[in-house]
This record gives C-alpha cells, structure tokens and sequence, in this order.
C-alpha cells in the first residue's frame, strides 16, 4: 500500500529582498506518512517544520521537490484533481485567536469549507454533530469566538477542520498558545478523533515531551534540515544526533512527584 | 491574612528579605466602582533567593509584578497592603522616587524582547540611556561598562553587537541583551516575567543557566514568573502558585513538587507531567475564572473533585508564610483527602 502523505526532497528557498543569497528553509526533507498513522515533526522556531506544511497545505509554493497527499501531487497535479485536496487534509493552526472570523457566529465558522454543499435545512443540525464532536454544547454554534475561552476555540477550530471529513490532520502546535491546564484537553480529543475516525495526523510542535506521548513515529528537524527520524521514545532515551541530544538535554523536566 | 511576617524565621540561607509584597490586593477603579484583580497576596524574596511564581493566564502574576515597579497600568491601583523593597514603601512612593529605585534597585525582563527594545535605536545606545539615566558616567565608561555586560550575559562579540539594532539579532540574543541592561545597575531585586515563553527550548535553557550563575556571583534576588512549572522546578528556591487573583500555595520548591498540598498545584502538575505513548493527557476541568466570575467561597472549587460545603466559606492560608496553603481540605494531612 503507498503512504497516504508521501514528501519527496521537498525544498524551499526564501530569497532576500536585495536578492543576493538565498536560504533554505527547507532542504531537501523526504518522509512518508501510512494512512492511519501519527506523525510528529519537532524542531525550534526557525527549523522548517511549519513551512513543511504549508507547503503540504498548497499555502507555500515549494522551489523543488514533490509533495503527494493520496497520490495527488499538490503542486503538480492538474486543477481538478487537486481541488479534492481540502476534502482529504485539513488544519489546525497554533492560535486560535486569530485563526478564526470574528464577525462569524461559531456555526458560519464551523460550515465555511461545506456551506455550498449543505443544503440550508440540513446546516444547523450539521453544527450541532460538529459540536458533539468536539464536546462542546450545542447552544455555542450562536455565539462568537470572543465568548469562547481560548482551548474552546482550539475545539472549534478541530471541529471546523473536521467538518469537511478529511483524511488527514495537520496540527500546527496546536496547545502553545493555551493555558497548562487546557492544554490535555484538547490533546485528548485529538487523540480520540483520531481512533475514533482513523484520521491520519501530523502533528508539528517543538514540544518532545507532547510529541512523545501523541507520536508513533517522529522526525527531527534542524535547518531545514531533518536531522534525526524514528520511535518518540528511542529518541527521547537515547538520541543519537548532535542536535537532538541537545535539544532533549535542554528540556525541563519536572522531579519525580508523590503519588497523586 | 497570613501569619505575621515577623514571627516566622527564614529557611537558612536566606540572610534578609529584599522584596517583601504583603497583603497586596490591586483593583480597577472606576468612578465609585472598584474591583478587584488580586486580593491578599503575600510573598517575600530573600536575598540571593529565587522565587517562582506561578500561574496560568489570568492568575494575576504579571499585574503583582508590576506593581512592583509602581507600573501598573492606567485605572489600575494597589487598593490594600503594601510592597517593600529594601525596607522602603514601594506603594507610597512618588513617582520620582520610583524613578530612583527602578533599575538601581529592581530589575525587569519582559516576555518579549521584540516590544521592550526599541527598533529604532541601536542596542548599544539603549543599554547606555538606561546607565546614563541613573549614573554619572562618561559615554566611554558606559559604553565599556555596556559590553562588558553583553560579554558577561554570553553574547558571542559584544563590541560588534553593541551597534547591532534588535532585529538584527535573534530571540535568544535579543533576551540576553535586556537581561544585561537590567543588570547594569547592579539591582538588588530582578523581576522576570515569563522571560522564556517565546524562546525555543535550547535558549531557553541557556538564559535558565546564566540567571542561576548571575544569582551567584552577584547574588541577587529573582522573583521569577512563569506558568512552566518544570522550568519553575529547575530555578526557584521557594514557589508560590497563584491562582484566580490570590496565593494558593507557597513552599519550598522540593516540598511543593514532592508534596503539593493544594489540589490545584496537584493539577498542575499533573499536567506538565509527561507520561508515556498513547496514555491520556493530564488537565484540569474547566478554565480560570474571569475576576467578575470568583466565587466568593474557594475560588478553585468549581474545578475541585474535594470541594464540599466547606469550600463555600472563602478557605484562609494555613501554615507559614515560607509554607502555607490556601484549602479547607488540603492533600495529605487534611481531614477529608
């Protein structure tokens, strides 16, 4: 069976405005993702991982190199077929504050992407499924995001993504901007999506400890460059390149707490 | 209240309390309508202690910590209690005696560097306006002094980056810088508040190693912010968790991370607890109140699985100052936990 997210030496060159030297955000960067599975990318601000899925997305152009969701190339391949591109992968972004509309009610927001397919009947009920979905109560789909707490929107943006039923899942750090205690909340109910419709994720945050308990599998990346792939927890343990035994050194860790 | 600040004995190691915050409570004050952000806050910083404060978003943690500077933002005041800094009222002083002690005295690091530089100066001139402000230094003695400062917060060439402008330098660079201009005037007491939230972790942990060397060797007193309670765990001597305006829990930091005896701190923890693939997340039900929506008994309650009738009476710290917890029914000792 061929990989649901295949990234083949996908590369992207941001050019300086006087145009002299360009730099690689992305250099080169090859992994499959299997339909089913949960894929982390890790690095450090700067490190390529968002502008991988952005180009995965079609929001960036890459300068070289293919990116194939489904066999669909999405640079590539002609205009029809790349138009199912948003009923297969869809995202989460990192804030939800201003991911969204602010002048759409929840439900505007959650039925964007399927409005001209949903027959005007049948809207409401769809937004309230969409709110199930994500546990939260139906009565929000009036309300606007500035009357949600911040890992209430998260769960509207999950929702939004999943309205459209896709295939796979991209979640761009998708806590960093919640509050400690929120942040397990949402990452439950990814985590449940995700067995209870077999999304495909892809998850993408510079967090090793978030990534290490979500992830089945896991690159490292470090200049654009991916430095390090395999099992969250053989990398966690024992690391073998330079950069990521640096990076799981620097991670804080809490001491080893009572019984709770 | 807590117990009097007088009649407890410090934890060895600390000489003397620099930074003493008692009873604060700071409100918004409109015409005949006051309410209050943060109520009955006390904590204290020895001298070459670091203290953590803890808190997520909406603790109140930031507006405690400007008020430590006298900086609190416009229809914002100190309404109770008080702040000293060296045995002198921060709360009642005047704005030019504020002037005095910001910088000699206190110290402050924001979160991000990007907004407490200005683009429009060179690192170098901003570094010296802050020296020149207080001193009487030549240019020549302020700008050595400046880049001796660089060099000694690890920014790799000082004399080179003395001219840089901020953008031209990365989040990590940019930090160190505000953290040596901060330390120029040799403080007594440095605020930081959330100084690593926008640093990748590797910086991150390099700024956490230069604050524990600096404590050292200038021994200096941090009163350090943070909702990280691991990077809270690494630094701090003592914590204090906030929570909805108020403290719930102070200790020393084994004690808190061995033995949280608030189910709050409990949570907390429990959250920023990595656990094992495919095994559920940590958190906590619910989200921080808004100031208007406290309950006027515990305000953690509604998001407490111990919370009984008791908890409709607003609970008092009990214990010490050095350890005390806001609960009627704290873990471990506690008649109903």
């Amino acid at each position: 069976m061929s990989p649901l997210v295949e990234v083949r030496d996908l590369t992207k060159d941001f050019r300086s405005r006087s145009g002299s030297g360009a730099r690689n955000a992305v250099d080169h960067v090859t992994f499959q993702v299997a339909e089913g599975e949960s894929f982390g990318i890790v690095g450090e601000s700067g490190s390529g991982k968002t502008t991988v899925s952005r180009m995965l997305l079609g929001l960036v152009a890459p300068t070289s190199g293919s990116a194939l969701i489904s066999g669909i190339d999405v640079w590539n391949s002609p205009k029809a077929e790349r138009k199912t591109l948003p009923g297969i992968v869809q995202v989460v972004f990192q804030d939800p504050y201003s991911s969204m509309n602010p002048r759409m009610t929840i439900e505007r927001v959650l039925l964007e992407g399927i409005r001209s397919q949903t027959p005007r009947a049948s809207r409401a009920a769809e937004a309230e499924r969409l709110l199930e979905l994500v546990g939260l109560p139906t009565r929000y789909a009036a309300l606007h995001p500035h009357q949600l707490s911040g890992g209430q929107r998260q769960r509207v943006a999950i929702a939004r993504a999943l309205a459209m039923n896709p295939r796979v899942l991209i979640a761009d750090e998708p806590v960093s901007a919640l509050d400690v205690s929120m942040r397990g909340q949402v990452l439950n109910l990814l985590a449940d999506l995700r067995t209870q419709l077999g999304l495909t994720c892809i998850l993408i945050s510079h967090d090793l400890g978030v990534v290490r308990q979500f992830c089945d599998r896991v690159v490292v990346m470090s200049k654009g460059q991916i430095v390090e792939e395999g099992d969250p927890d053989r990398i966690l343990t024992s690391p073998t390149h330079e950069y990521t035994k640096t990076l799981v050194a620097s991670i804080p860790m809490l001491p080893p707490s009572g019984p709770s | 209240m807590t117990a009097v600040s007088t009649g407890v004995v410090p934890p060895a190691g600390s000489v003397s309390t620099t930074l003493v915050i008692e009873g604060l409570e700071i409100s918004t004050v409109h015409v005949g309508d006051t309410r209050p952000l943060v109520t009955d806050v006390t904590v204290s910083v020895g001298s070459g202690e670091i203290v953590g404060l803890v808190g997520e978003s909406g603790s109140g943690k930031s507006l405690t910590a400007l008020a430590c500077l006298g900086l609190l933002p416009h229809g914002v005041r100190v309404t109770k209690g008080s702040i000293t800094l060296d045995g002198k009222t921060v709360t009642a002083a005047s704005e030019q005696e504020l002037r005095s002690l910001r910088g000699p005295k206190i110290g402050m690091i924001f979160q991000d560097p990007m907004t407490s530089l200005d683009p429009c100066f060179r690192i170098g001139r901003q570094m010296v306006e802050a020296l020149t402000a207080h001193e009487q230094v030549s240019k020549d003695v302020a700008r050595k002094r400046a880049i001796d400062f660089l060099g000694h917060v690890g920014v790799p060439e000082p004399a080179k980056r003395f001219d840089s402008f901020p953008h031209e330098l990365s989040g990590g660079l940019r930090q160190r810088v505000t953290i040596a201009t901060a330390l120029l005037l040799d403080p007594h007491v440095l605020i930081a508040d959330e100084p690593t939230t926008a640093l990748d972790v590797t910086t991150q942990a390099s700024i956490l190693q230069l604050v524990h060397r600096l404590r050292d060797e200038l021994h200096m007193s941090v009163l350090w912010i943070s909702h990280d309670l691991a990077v809270v765990a690494q630094l701090a001597d003592r914590v204090a968790v906030m929570y909805a305006g108020e403290i719930v829990e102070t200790g020393d930091t084994q004690q808190i991370f061995a033995a949280p005896k608030h189910h709050y701190t409990r949570g907390l923890l429990d959250c920023a607890t990595h656990r094992h693939r495919g095994e559920p997340f940590g958190f906590i039900d619910g989200s921080v109140p808004e100031p208007t929506e406290w309950a006027t008994g515990c305000r953690f309650a509604n998001r407490c699985s111990f919370a009984d009738s008791a908890c409709l009476q607003h609970p008092e710290v009990t214990g010490s100052q050095q350890s005390g917890v806001r609960c009627h029914h704290p873990r471990g000792g506690g008649a109903t936990s």
